[in-house]
């Protein structure tokens, strides 16, 4: 689980999830516990503090 | 759901799924007179059939009288689509063949684009899979785009998965679906896994329950013709 500390954030968040889209070459941010995806990056590039499937 | 424009109504229409069969958009070859643009067809052909993928030709289902719902029905059954325009597609043409594109966009399933010039090419379909087919790399660009659509049935399974992880069965579906219209191998073996799934899950209502379970079984059915 991520934590909020003095830096930033340390660990993963467990909910999350990121797998790259081929149609676009972008990673998208998916919600484990709704299935539903919820952010499309829009940089190239993964998230940070997210585990990638 | 899809709202049909013919009635304005829900489709009932049971389509059957096409596994890795590419939707054509244009005009009957037959009728084109821009020789560099036939010969592209020809190509395009082709290379989808090398990369194990059928064509169907939107032409080929106009008939006489209102084929509008063999189009929609087509485009439904199909993976992607690969569309041709020139500055000498008349006009009528033209509308059928961005309504068809449009269409392909609004069932989620990409199109390719070729074009013979980006001078040519509307402003909305900027930032999407354009080919310029007068450029001498038209085919190795064509190529690697069906690489691209290859690779989007891992995707599509990984998504269903975390769906089917989530307990969200109807969009599992719905991805499984794409992936097996992209070509995967697994799918239904996931599809019979969601079912047993759905007939086990007590959290949904009866009325999603019994709709998830007779689209997926008649998936099931309507494929293996």
């Amino acid at each position: 689980m991520a934590k909020i500390t003095k830096g930033g954030f340390t660990g993963a968040f467990s909910n999350r999830i990121q797998a790259k889209n081929p149609l676009t070459n972008r990673w998208v941010k998916i919600d484990t516990t709704s299935g539903r995806i919820i952010e499309h990056k829009s940089t190239s590039g993964p998230y940070k503090y997210i585990r990638k499937k | 759901m899809i709202i049909c424009p013919l009635n304005n109504d829900e489709c009932s229409k049971k389509v059957a799924p096409r596994k890795k069969t590419a939707f054509i958009i244009s005009r009957s070859p037959k009728v084109i007179e821009d020789k560099k643009l036939k010969k592209v067809i020809g190509e395009v052909d082709s290379i989808l059939k090398k990369n194990g993928f059928k064509c169907f030709y939107g032409a080929d289902s106009a008939s006489i009288g209102d084929y509008f719902c063999d189009i929609c029905s087509n485009i439904l059954s199909s993976a992607f689509g690969v569309a041709f325009s020139s500055i000498d597609t008349p006009i009528l043409s033209l509308c059928n063949i961005f309504m068809e594109k449009g269409l392909m966009h609004g069932f989620g399933k990409p199109v390719v684009l070729f074009i013979d010039h980006l001078n040519n090419l509307p402003s909305d379909f900027k930032r999407e899979y354009i080919i310029v087919y007068k450029d001498r790399d038209y085919l190795k660009k064509f190529i690697k785009i069906i690489k691209i659509f290859k690779s989007a049935q891992n995707y599509y399974h990984k998504l269903g998965d975390i769906a089917l992880k989530a307990e969200d069965y109807e969009r599992a579906a719905r991805y499984y679906k794409d992936a097996y219209l992209m070509g995967a191998k697994k799918t239904n073996k996931k599809i019979n896994n969601l079912i047993f799934l759905l007939r086990r899950d007590n959290n949904n209502s009866l009325s999603i329950k019994s709709r998830l379970l007779n689209d997926l079984n008649t998936f099931k059915v309507l494929s293996k013709k």
